[in-house]
């Protein structure tokens, strides 16, 4: 008898529901329910080669790369190609370039730098090569650096290094890219289990009387990929939002969380519903396509959004605390509003399976989640029947985007063991290169400088001295001044060129943002080395294969800013009705909607805090059917979706950076010289798209008793590209159920313009473990 | 000696030709509606060998006995073939109660009311559709208590599922798999309001305001197990019985409603229920959306129409029996019902339906539904809908309607898949995890409450 067992369990929920829900009226009045499961989750992957975001998986690793604008490199003609210089709003060039034209007193040209408006591409590109460790190298061999001062040099594996630093092989140049990099190859490692976690859920329910209830769902995870690599495994659950919590309701470790994604109190009388409490709202009528579904974030950090395509994203809602109001009136028109905390979304860790940031970069978003902290969106959906068949609905949010736009952050003073000598202050590679430089020769042919410190000449020849007003208007927290800092395990420069395709951005952009919008930056590259601003492919290579040659692999800075904007929305669906009901068109429903949102701000392609503004316009097409094709099974849930945008991918990135040019088409690939493109102004900025199409087909075909449920859901993304996920489930009983699913994805077009580009790595075969009680 | 007056072939002769008209009032010695509503009992209506289960096998089963595989036989013909089997070949048993004889014991007394109140009112439009002769909806009670057809006998099942004009059921569910194992345990929460035909006098009238094209509202929402919990679904009946219910439903891992089509009620709610949404009440689909419907027998049969309620047990629950465990079926009493209905029909507008037809049995006294087989395409029976019911009363507990006329409910079913032999048990219970109570015409707006886009959220999780 059920009615017995359950009784007796009833008690002992209730005594351990008093513990997680804090009730104001007495305990004997309240009706508890305990439920829950426990779920073992593994994923194992598919994919040829591991996610090349991590560090584990960097392809550059153990890569000796060699510098193209060096004058051993090809035949050395891109060593002397002519680049941009820098002049200041008075015509002023920068320090060496007044220095090289003589205007500095107790300067003069050098054989090198002879043209004080012209910079040769190789003027300051003194290492032939680039490699991990490459500045820790150079500091183990006793560099003393650039004139003495911080600019220390790299040194990798095979000999080839900064001309200035000890036990460089001369040899080694025209053969500098030969050979690997033990110290990087030995950052590589693989992740084969993407998932190998273990997942406790718990649901309390209480209902005070017949208009309060309350809801609280307790969610704890732990990961336990990392033992099954020794590659460097990032912290799995931990951003700096609260303290150190990723939402709200959380308490983690770097391999473990517990949350609670629901604790709510819910009222209801009548027409009327309340809602207030951590909680999540789905609105919308696509499914995976989020059109209308604006109210919550995502949190990314377990799953990705790779789960079973039936199970959207119940997984990842960021709850957030919300009152939610709901009144229904006669004849089914509903009013739903809401007013939440804002909450943003949690984006996959680096340094783990799913990751989709470089590892390169460094998100560091205290400051501007501390802005948008506490702020609150609100929104309203308006739902009306008009007949049996059609109904409308409208809808408005005003919110902070959960999703965020990426800019550059600041840098800290130390990074990685290493004082980030970009920072302005007393450790600056540049401002003590001034102080403390001995005369002569800056580089090998340059020109002539006079005997430090220089800061006098500086301001002599009209030039500002190293700043110390810092932060350019941003929240700064290391007041560095700079969104760089070297970094052993940093890109150089052909691996910066594919990390920035990889995430959709300009290379030029990038790095002028870099340099001019960071004060610190922008005074010694710009003013005391005279680089002027990168328009083509030679002068990005000519500043980074120069400060690379100096300091090694840069790491960048990044955060995300949280953007206030509207988001209006219209939506209907329709239920086709056929006078035969044979026809396959009879009870399929068609779904419809469309949200604008002005003004909206996206990601600018050079990571600048200028951010792109454009009209956002995304609509969905949604049609269902439920069909039986025999009588000895069940029918077959089947979907097609189709998704339109005006402004931006899948993942919000806007369209203007998609189809980047490879690197390839800017160095022959037989003599390793520039090729014409590489001159060409824009050449190497994004193509871009006027638009981005998405469609899924899916399909639930279950046993005739539901044992069994086989899914099939396929994405593609018009521009080229698909996910296949086929899965399969069983439920042998109400306590145990399994699933074993696989993502399989495949990336096509043209280079960076589809969305698979951004996931192929994820291909995998999951499988799930689920005891339920 | 007792002298019988009437012999056991006249019973079944009477009832042979009343079949094979295909039509026909029920009765033996005399009509049985107004005899029984004049409240003359069964005495009147029916032979001794109707209302007796003694006279009917001539001593060899009465009262208290056990029915089990050993003597099974002796009443094979006063149970459906799937029955049988339970008790022949899975060691079903259950044992004979003594006859009930008062329609007070068969009615939720003012169901009862109407139904006297609104006698010979009900006709059928042109379309099929019951009305009023006024032309007014339906307003409540059997429309055809005096059933002759098989469309007046769906139409006293279709048009009141509970018999109460609101109700709220609290059903655990089990599954027994063919190894006699538990497989499945599902908790539910069953709310019905109907929209048309309300019988409560505290209601406002036979019709519910503000639903003038609707028969009734029903929702359904899962408190158990976890993972369907907060599933929840919502069907809106036209009361066209030409069209099909607008249907809504919760998803927990969509978190939001969603309208769905309704054509597809062949699926079980959730994996291994043997319950579909054609199943309720064996009336679960509009009445004209099937159709050929046509009496195929009449005659005595053992049924579970009074004393099913437990209120001495816990939670209402009745012990087990059969099966490789002996835990398969409820252990339940059926006493001899002097006459049921069996009526068959087909479904007309679900292309590709796995059901070929439906043979249901109904009690006529008071026109529910005792036992509805559905058979698959090929003609082999599929399964079975088995209900027990009877009036909240025990040896010392009774529930009341206000005027303290006792309340009478069905108290549970017994799904059995002959071809899986999966056995889906539902009990009405006094409550189901998630503490939800059945209670019957609660003083709750069951509408706003429940049978909202609202209220399907607000219970989701």
């Amino acid at each position: 008898m059920p009615s017995f067992s359950t009784r007796s369990f009833q008690s002992r929920r209730a005594v351990f529901g008093l513990g997680l829900l804090v009730a104001a009226a007495p305990c004997a009045a309240i009706d508890w329910n305990l439920s829950g499961h426990v779920r073992q989750e593994i994923a194992y992957s598919l994919a040829d080669k591991p996610n090349e975001l991590n560090q584990m998986g960097n392809v550059f690793n153990a890569r000796i790369t060699p510098h193209y604008t060096h004058p051993g490199w090809g035949s050395g003609v891109n060593a002397a190609a002519l680049t941009s210089t820098f002049r200041d709003a008075n015509g002023r060039a920068g320090f060496f370039q007044q220095v090289a034209a003589g205007a500095v007193p107790g300067g003069a040209p050098g054989t090198v730098i002879t043209d004080a408006d012209l910079l040769t591409a190789g003027a300051y590109t003194l290492a032939p090569a680039n490699c991990r460790f490459g500045q820790h190298n150079a500091i183990a061999a006793g560099s003393r650096g650039l004139a003495g001062g911080g600019f220390r040099g790299v040194l990798c594996p095979n000999g080839a290094g900064t001309s200035f630093v000890p036990g460089v092989r001369p040899a080694a140049i025209g053969t500098a890219a030969a050979g690997s990099s033990a110290q990087g190859a030995a950052l590589d490692d693989d992740l084969k289990f993407n998932l190998f976690n273990s997942r406790l859920e718990l649901d309390v329910q209480a209902r005070f009387d017949s208009e309060f209830s309350a809801f609280v769902r307790l969610r704890a995870y732990a990961d336990g990929t990392s033992a099954f690599t020794d590659g460097r495994v990032g912290n799995r659950f931990q951003n700096p939002y609260w303290g150190n919590r990723s939402t709200l309701a959380e308490w983690s470790t770097p391999s473990a969380m517990i949350d609670l994604p629901a604790f709510y109190l819910d009222y209801h009388r009548g027409p009327l519903w309340l809602r207030l409490g951590n909680q999540t709202i789905a609105w919308g009528e696509a499914y995976y396509f989020r059109v209308m579904d604006v109210v919550n974030g995502l949190d990314l950090r377990r799953h990705l959004t790779l789960g079973p395509g039936g199970e959207e994203f119940q997984d990842q809602r960021v709850a957030s605390p919300a009152l939610r109001i709901n009144y229904s009136f006669a004849e089914g028109m509903e009013i739903d509003a809401f007013a939440s905390m804002f909450s943003p979304t949690v984006l996959p860790p680096q340094d783990t399976a799913y990751n989709l940031i470089p590892s390169g970069i460094t998100l560091d978003e205290r400051a501007e989640f501390d802005d948008a902290q506490g702020a609150l969106n609100f929104g309203l959906r308006l739902s009306l029947p008009i007949n049996s068949q059609l109904t409308v609905m409208a809808m408005y949010a005003n919110r902070r985007n959960p999703d965020g736009v990426f800019r550059y952050a600041e840098a800290p003073q130390v990074n990685g063991g290493l004082v980030n000598t970009l920072c302005s202050g007393p450790r600056n590679a540049t401002n003590n290169l001034l102080s403390a430089f001995p005369g002569g020769a800056l580089v090998p042919g340059g020109p002539i400088l006079p005997a430090g410190p220089l800061h006098d000449a500086v301001r002599a020849a009209g030039l500002d001295a190293m700043p110390a007003t810092l932060g350019g208007g941003h929240q700064t927290l290391a007041h560095c001044g700079a969104a760089l800092a070297p970094d052993a395990h940093g890109p150089g420069s052909t691996e910066f060129w594919r990390v920035i395709g990889q995430s959709r951005l300009d290379p030029m952009r990038a790095l002028r943002t870099a340099v001019d919008e960071w004060p610190a930056t922008q005074w010694a590259v710009r003013q005391i080395f005279g680089f002027g601003a990168e328009h083509n492919v030679v002068d990005v290579l000519r500043t980074l294969e120069g400060f690379h040659s100096q300091l090694g692999g840069f790491r960048a800075f990044a955060t995300r800013e949280f953007k206030r904007e509207q988001v209006f929305a219209l939506g209907a669906n329709y239920i086709v009705e056929t006078a035969d009901p044979r026809s396959f068109f009879d009870s399929m429903i068609v779904r419809g909607e469309i949200a604008v949102t002005p003004g909206k701000q996206f990601t600018d392609l050079g990571l600048s805090r200028d951010f792109i503004e454009d009209t956002e316009i995304i609509s969905a097409l949604i049609i269902e059917k439920f069909h039986r094709f025999s009588e000895s099974i069940p029918a077959t849930y089947m979907v097609w979706q189709w998704m339109h945008r005006e402004a931006s991918d899948l993942f919000g990135r806007h369209l203007s950076g998609t189809e980047s040019v490879p690197f390839s088409t800017f160095v022959d690939k037989v003599s390793g010289d520039f090729t014409p493109a590489a001159f060409v102004d824009g050449a190497a900025a994004p193509r871009g798209s006027g638009a981005a199409d998405y469609v899924v087909f899916g399909f639930q075909q279950p046993s005739a008793s539901l044992m069994w449920r086989l899914d099939m859901a396929v994405l593609i993304d018009i521009e080229g590209g698909f996910l296949v996920q086929p899965g399969l489930r069983y439920r042998p009983s109400d306590d145990w159920q399994f699933d074993l699913y696989a993502n399989v994805m495949r990336d096509g077009g043209d280079y960076n313009d589809d969305i698979m580009e951004s996931l192929d790595f994820a291909d995998e075969l999951f499988f799930r473990i689920t005891h339920y009680f | 000696m007792h002298i019988q007056r009437f012999d056991r072939d006249y019973s079944r002769r009477h009832f042979l030709a009343q079949t094979a008209r295909g039509a026909g009032r029920a009765g033996v010695l005399a009509t049985l509606w107004p005899t029984f509503a004049d409240g003359a009992g069964l005495g009147r209506a029916y032979p001794e060998e109707l209302t007796d289960i003694a006279a009917f096998t001539r001593g060899r089963i009465v009262a208290g006995d056990v029915i089990d595989q050993d003597n099974v036989d002796l009443v094979q013909d006063l149970v459906d073939p799937v029955v049988y089997q339970e008790v022949k070949q899975d060691r079903r048993r259950f044992f004979i109660q003594p006859a009930e004889s008062a329609i007070e014991a068969l009615f939720p007394p003012y169901f009862l009311d109407a139904t006297l109140r609104h006698q010979g009112q009900a006709v059928f439009d042109t379309i099929g559709n019951v009305y009023a002769r006024d032309g007014q909806r339906w307003l409540g009670g059997l429309p055809f208590p005096d059933a002759q057809s098989g469309a007046e006998i769906i139409a006293n099942l279709t048009l009141s599922w509970g018999r109460h004009d609101r109700a709220l059921y609290a059903f655990p569910a089990v599954v027994v798999g063919a190894d006699g194992a538990r497989q499945y345990e599902y908790d539910f929460v069953w709310a019905e309001q109907q929209c048309a035909g309300l019988v409560h006098p505290a209601a406002p009238g036979p019709h519910l305001p503000g639903y003038t094209d609707k028969l009734r509202l029903q929702s359904l929402w899962f408190t158990h197990t976890n993972d369907v919990k907060g599933s929840a679904f919502l069907s809106l009946w036209p009361y066209d019985q030409r069209e099909i219910p607008e249907l809504y439903g919760y998803l927990p891992n969509l978190k939001r409603v969603r309208r769905f089509p309704a054509n597809q009620r062949f699926e079980p709610y959730m994996p291994g229920l043997n319950l579909y949404l054609s199943d309720a009440w064996a009336a679960g689909d509009p009445m004209l959306t099937w159709g050929n419907y046509r009496i195929i027998h009449r005659g005595p049969f053992l049924a579970s129409v009074h004393r099913q309620w437990r209120a001495e047990n816990a939670n209402w629950g009745h012990p087990l029996v059969g099966g490789p465990a002996d835990a398969s079926y409820f252990y339940v009493g059926k006493s001899l019902v002097p006459e049921v209905i069996v009526f068959e029909c087909e479904p007309l507008a679900y292309p590709n339906a796995p059901v070929g037809k439906r043979r249901v049995y109904v009690d006529a006294r008071n026109m529910n539904v005792v036992q509805a087989l559905t058979y698959d395409r090929q003609g082999e029976v599929w399964k079975s809908f088995e209900t027990g019911s009877g009036q909240r009363l025990t040896d010392s507990t009774r529930v009341t309607v206000a005027d303290g006329r006792i309340e009478w409910s069905f108290n549970w079913l017994i799904s059995h898949d002959v071809k899986s032999h999966r056995i889906t048990r539902v009990l009405q219970a006094e409550t189901c995890r998630g503490q939800w109570r059945t209670v019957l015409d609660p003083d709750e707006d069951l509408v706003s409450s429940y049978m909202t886009e609202q209220a399907l959220k607000r219970m989701g999780t």
